[in-house]
């Protein structure tokens, strides 16, 4: 905690109070906005555990036959057979905004699974790893959502967290342990003031006296 | 690009996307990651752009950057078709550094 380089007048007492008001309301805010964004990551975890567990499951048994598929009908053989294939996926994205964050909403609409080769030179694994991509392709728009909002809001959150803890721990103590100081600077100056004007007032007083006792004399 | 659906890794994981109907684009390198992520991002379109944790680990800079321009297409990090390459940050472990606090399951 230190004090901040500021001469101690008035007016500087005054500005420093309203900076003091301001920061002490800008840190209940982003409090409030600290926890808002807590709250909602942790809304979302349980909802990354779900979806992680079911990409994990499809992810294994897409990356496993598809292995199978190409020992058994070699690369070449595969990428031919996946150049002819096409599918109308659609995806439609917007934003959603959490505590000022905004974050990804992703719609998808999958095309549906249907013969793109013809049976010769094929096999039940081609026709299996088709399935299976699809499947996962299924729940990678939900990963991908997840993914960039978590991100985002994370990002947000320390972010949010860096400026309460500047506000708490530096800037509202600097104003205050400032604020204070002038204060007493002001104060003294007061005292000195008024002792000033004590004993200009004695000196007036004393004066008074000493030229009506000549007029008396 | 501006399909639905768009990959960039190695060639055996692309491959595996294309029999779900998405493009690809196969890179070998540094160079041409970087490219084709340009290519791939340089006009906002509504799809969704995956990458593999190879190319992730090439392009660190541009990933994160471009993660937080938040526009799409939408950015995801898919596993190489070999498996995972090394100890990587799950979205479990991100929350939990953003959030400072870890919920161990009690055994």
């Amino acid at each position: 905690m230190s004090r901040l380089n500021i001469a101690p007048t008035k007016s500087n007492q005054l500005n420093l109070k309203r900076d003091l008001a301001m920061a002490t309301e800008g840190f209940t805010l982003l409090e409030q906005k600290r926890e808002i964004l807590v709250m909602e990551l942790m809304r979302l975890l349980n909802q990354v555990k779900q979806i992680q567990s079911e990409l994990e499951k499809r992810r294994r048994a897409a990356y496993a036959t598809l292995r199978r598929a190409v020992a058994q009908n070699g690369y070449a053989h595969m990428r031919n057979i996946a150049s002819g294939i096409r599918y109308e996926h659609q995806v439609k994205t917007d934003q959603k905004i959490t505590a000022g964050v905004r974050t990804p909403l992703i719609q998808v609409r999958h095309g549906q699974l249907h013969a793109q080769y013809g049976f010769v030179g094929t096999d039940s694994l081609v026709d299996q790893t088709m399935r299976d991509f699809l499947l996962l392709l299924e729940i990678i728009g939900q990963v991908a959502e997840l993914e960039n909002t978590i991100i985002l809001l994370a990002r947000e959150l320390k972010k949010a967290q860096r400026r309460v803890n500047a506000l708490e721990h530096l800037f509202i103590p600097n104003f205050k342990e400032t604020l204070h100081f002038i204060g007493e600077v002001l104060e003294g100056k007061d005292l000195d003031a008024f002792f000033s004007l004590k004993m200009v007032k004695k000196n007036l007083e004393k004066q008074t006296q000493e030229s009506d006792s000549v007029i008396y004399q | 690009m501006s399909s639905a659906y768009h990959i960039i890794g190695d060639k055996d994981t692309v491959l595996g996307y294309c029999f779900a109907g998405v493009t690809g684009e196969v890179v070998e390198n540094d160079e041409q990651a970087r490219e084709a992520f340009r290519l791939a991002t340089a006009k906002p379109h509504n799809g969704i752009l995956m990458i593999t944790e190879a190319v992730e680990d090439m392009l660190q800079e541009e990933v994160m950057a471009y993660r937080l321009k938040a526009t799409p297409p939408f950015l995801t990090v898919v596993e190489d078709i070999w498996g995972k390459r090394g100890k990587r940050r799950t979205l479990q472990d991100l929350i939990f550094a953003a959030v400072g606090i870890r919920i161990v399951d009690e055994k």
